[in-house]
């Protein structure tokens, strides 16, 4: 089973930071990021899933960020960041996650 | 407009305090010039500029612009001063000083609705300026025109600026706008998404969020972002208020606006879409766009616009704000849960409330007596339950009463702040050097006791500057230091409040104050009077002469004035004097008006209270020295003057008939011009504090009674107004000197 | 649920009138009396965004952000500047202690308002 990465509720500019690190080291091995708790996402954490997504599919291993919180869906939207962008086509978003 | 009106109320108030710290702060920084160590305390220099830019603030709140233009330049000259670019010598704390007064006075003229000292705030404008000039500081706007404007309450409506409504009628124009945010951006609390819903709230937004910029997360630095946007914007607003968007991040991304030709058209529009299956997902209005595989490079970015985009119009011009939508989009609704603010530790109350507390305070006490009489009827033990219970009842009641009193008591700060402004007033008008220091500031007294300990004070500190000190010259004479000192002191003692007025110069030339009673009739020539008795007549009515009036004296007030105001506070004054050494009036005021200090007598079977302010002596005389004047008149002599005596139980009608003897215990009392009497009562039972109940409210005014209170076991006892007494028994003519008499 | 405001002011009259200009919008507005009263108070105000003034005794508004972003928890707040100064060089501190922006006093109601649901992205 993927490692799950579970997201807090709040992901300000601090947290992005951790994200990042906690990432970092999880390189190369598959991995789901679970963002349904989160209420509120800084651009910059944002950009580290961007960064992220993009390292993992270069890497042609499994990611995801399943399932999603309403708030979450809504900050990538605001940000013209289709969920798909920095979802490797393999890896669907859960329905569940999409579904409003 | 009710809650402004209140909030410019509470501005004034917070000036009031703000101008206190102001003038000792400003004092405290005049003192360290004069002794040359100003390094010592910048902190001081900090809150007194704190306190004028305060004052700057909510002027500017108010639109009161006379105080602006002033509290600016004062600011300034502070500014400088911290920042060391301005000496803080003895001569530039001579024009703070002077412009903490001019302050204090703009902002009365302001609360007031009154034109303001334009000349002398002209002139104080232009020393401030010189001060900043001599530094070389110099200010952008150094010649000062200043303009008087009168203050009104319309001035306050003029707060609610109308909103401009955007430009209209231009149609709508696209503006393709490029964001990059640099790391810094994310370290001031500043998100790209709220940006991005401003700029919605302007019309329609298309967001390209731009992917490909963004390196691998092996070559990610998060205090380097990557990810920049394109956002395209059909709007009818202007330039402008895109740009006012940007305000607070012009410094911290790079933006670049572009109108773009062809409303119709978009950016980008027709480029390698991508696949849109998740777009549903976006909540925005616009759908989420594919973003460019050809990102445009950081150089394609308008510089230009983004420093326009930081110009001050844009940011500090309420109209270049956002139009209406910005503001419709406010949380919640009008009606949402009211603010929750912080409680402060101070309420204001009104007085009468505090007053009606005080007056039911007092009928607990009847209460508290009648119960107790009651449990005696009964034959209940001393030490039963319920008498134990009323002992607690009692104890409490008297802790209730305290509790008031000191609701009422505010220290005297305020007052003695005051006083440093009327000696330096008085310093220039005189020529004269002086300092005032003050002592017991913290002392509390009755509200109502302060607010009219102003005036008595003001003059007997004028009186001390302009008579008490000598000049400069007559000081070195002595040995003395040239710069005079009056030290303005208060303290409690015993259940009453002492203020002192002293100063260290000559004392009283008792030779002359003799020789100007003399000329003027105030004493016969020759009456053999102790140093007290000549000290004393300095306040009496018309000893204060026209030859000696200097340009603080002149406003035509006595001593006998300020005495007359402290009596009228229960309070009296004395004056004690030593040659050479200086002068001392001695002020001593109940706690409280609410609370009066009485001798409790017994006349005719009734019990009356005595303000003990009024008392002189109490004499038990031999019968040798009561002389018969007339048919019922009587006198008696004391210390040389014949004193008409006046029966209480006659002069209130409550005389026994059939009594035999004349009341021989008297009561010297004096009123205000200095007529004396001699009341006659039965027994003089005791001292105390009695609370004062006002009979004109319920009964109306009685002649020759002030007040009632309530004694201890219940009964009410009418508080005599000796001043009435005096006139009503018709002793018009001066008392007569017995000297002159005999 | 309103959105919170914590303003820290010294002056009474700034702090009502704050209150005046944002509570008929539906703000939330808790205060503070000086900065280490207003970053005692965030735990307890919670705030969505803060608003100071710079000339404070204690603690100055420079000193109230470098505060808030230096809190593990309140460290992304958006922090307002409440000035009479509109100089740059006032600006340039407070970013660089970490602002988000600044609102010049006197102010009108509507602006402020404007500028706060700007800052907070409604």
């Amino acid at each position: 089973m993927d490692d799950v990465l579970k997201l807090p509720e709040t992901m300000d500019v601090a947290r992005a930071r951790t994200l990042f690190d906690d990432l970092f080291r999880r390189r190369g091995t598959p991995l789901t990021i679970d963002a349904s708790r989160v209420e509120k996402a800084s651009a910059l954490a944002v950009e580290v899933m961007v960064a992220s997504a993009r390292q993992w599919r270069s890497d042609g291993i499994s990611f995801a960020i399943a399932p999603m919180s309403d708030a979450m869906l809504e900050t990538c939207g605001g940000l013209g960041l289709d969920p798909g962008t920095f979802m490797p086509a393999h890896a669907p978003i859960a329905k569940e996650g999409g579904a409003r | 407009m009710s809650g402004l009106d209140e909030l410019r109320i509470s501005f004034f108030q917070e000036c009031e305090d703000l101008l206190d710290s102001l003038g000792e702060g400003l004092r405290a920084m005049s003192d360290l010039a004069a002794a040359g160590n100003v390094d010592d305390d910048i902190e001081t220099v900090h809150a007194v500029f704190r306190a004028v830019h305060s004052i700057k603030g909510g002027a500017g709140a108010f639109g009161l612009d006379d105080l602006v233009t002033f509290a600016h330049l004062f600011e300034t000259v502070l500014d400088e001063m911290r920042g060391g670019k301005v000496g803080i010598t003895v001569d530039a704390m001579h024009v703070l000083l002077r412009a903490g007064d001019m302050l204090s006075d703009l902002v009365a003229c302001a609360r007031d609705g009154v034109t303001p000292d334009c000349e002398r705030m002209g002139q104080l404008l232009a020393e401030l300026d010189a001060l900043v000039d001599g530094a070389g500081g110099g200010i952008d706007d150094a010649p000062f025109e200043f303009v008087p404007t009168i203050v009104s309450v319309e001035a306050i409506e003029t707060i609610d600026i109308v909103e401009v409504a955007p430009e209209t009628g231009l149609g709508a124009s696209n503006y393709s706008i490029r964001f990059a945010p640099k790391g810094e951006l994310y370290g001031t609390g500043n998100e790209p998404l709220a940006l991005f819903r401003a700029l919605q709230q302007l019309g329609d937004l298309t967001v390209q969020a731009d992917v490909e910029s963004v390196p691998l997360l092996s070559d990610f630095d998060p205090s380097e972002p990557r990810l920049r946007w394109t956002l395209t914007l059909a709007t009818e607003a202007t330039r402008e208020e895109i740009e006012a968007v940007f305000e607070f991040v012009a410094d911290v991304a790079e933006l670049g606006i572009e109108a773009l030709p062809d409303p119709g058209k978009r950016p980008d529009g027709g480029d390698t879409p991508q696949d849109r299956t998740h777009a549903d997902a976006a909540p925005l209005r616009d759908k989420a766009q594919p973003f460019s595989g050809d990102p445009p490079p950081a150089a394609d970015i308008d510089e230009t616009h983004a420093t326009e985009a930081t110009s001050e119009p844009a940011a500090d011009e309420p109209q270049a704000g956002l139009p209406e939508p910005a503001r419709s989009a406010g949380p919640g609704s009008p009606s949402a849960t009211p603010s929750s603010a912080a409680a402060p530790a101070t309420i204001r109350v009104n007085l009468d409330r505090v007053d009606r507390l005080i007056n039911l305070i007092g009928e607990l006490v009847i209460m508290e007596a009648m119960l107790s009489q009651a449990i005696e009827s009964a034959g209940l033990a001393s030490d039963s339950d319920v008498s134990n219970g009323l002992d607690g009842i009692k104890q409490l009641a008297s802790g209730i009463q305290e509790s008031v009193m000191a609701i009422r008591a505010q220290p005297l700060k305020p007052v003695f702040q005051r006083m440093h402004r009327i000696i330096r007033e008085a310093a220039d008008a005189t020529g004269k050097q002086v300092r005032l220091v003050t002592v017991g500031e913290t002392t509390e007294v009755d509200k109502t006791v302060i607010e009219r300990l102003v005036d008595p004070l003001t003059h007997m500190i004028r009186n001390s500057v302009d008579h008490g000190l000598e000049d400069a010259a007559g000081r070195a004479a002595s040995g003395k230091p040239e710069t005079g000192t009056i030290t303005l002191s208060a303290a409690h003692r015993s259940g009453r409040v002492i203020i002192e007025v002293s100063d260290d110069g000559a004392g009283i030339n008792r030779e002359r104050v003799r020789r100007i009673a003399e000329d003027k009739g105030l004493v016969a020539p020759g009456t053999a009077l102790t140093a007290g008795e000549i000290d004393n007549l300095l306040f009496t009515p018309g000893f204060s002469s026209k030859d000696e009036v200097s340009a603080l004296s002149g406003r035509g007030v006595g001593l006998d004035v300020v005495r007359r105001e402290i009596q009228a506070l229960g309070g009296r004054v004395t004056i004690q004097s030593a040659a050479g050494e200086g002068t001392t009036f001695t002020i001593a005021l109940p706690l409280t008006l609410a609370v009066l200090e009485g001798m409790l007598v017994e006349f005719g079977g009734e019990m009356m209270v005595l303000p003990l302010s009024a008392i002189l002596e109490t004499l038990r005389p031999s019968s040798a020295t009561i002389h018969a004047i007339g048919r019922t008149g009587r006198v008696v002599a004391n210390r040389g003057e014949l004193i008409p005596i006046i029966d209480l139980a006659d002069a209130f009608g409550v005389a026994e008939p059939g009594e035999p003897e004349e009341r021989d215990v008297l009561l010297l009392v004096e009123c205000e011009a200095g007529r004396r009497a001699a009341l006659a009562v039965d027994v003089i039972h005791d001292q105390r504090q009695v609370v004062i109940k006002s009979l004109e409210e319920n009964y109306g005014v009685i002649p020759g009674i002030s007040a009632a209170t309530i004694l201890g076991d219940g009964r009410i006892a009418l508080i005599v107004d000796p001043e009435e007494i005096i006139a009503s028994a018709g002793l018009d003519t001066a008392t007569p000197q017995l000297a002159a008499n005999e | 649920m309103s959105i919170r405001i914590l303003a820290v002011d010294d002056s009474p009259t700034m702090r009502g009138l704050i209150g005046a200009a944002l509570t008929p919008s539906g703000f939330d507005v808790r205060f503070a009396e000086d900065g280490i009263d207003g970053l005692e108070r965030l735990p307890e105000a919670d705030p969505d965004l803060v608003i100071t003034d710079i000339n404070m005794p204690r603690l100055d508004g420079f000193g109230v952000i470098e505060g808030v972003r230096s809190d593990p928890t309140y460290g992304s707040l958006p922090v307002l500047v409440l000035t009479t100064e509109s100089g740059e060089e006032l600006k340039t501190r407070a970013r660089k202690a970490g602002a988000t922006g600044w609102i010049v006093k006197p102010f009108d109601d509507a602006r402020l308002v404007s500028v706060i649901n700007r800052v907070l992205g409604v």
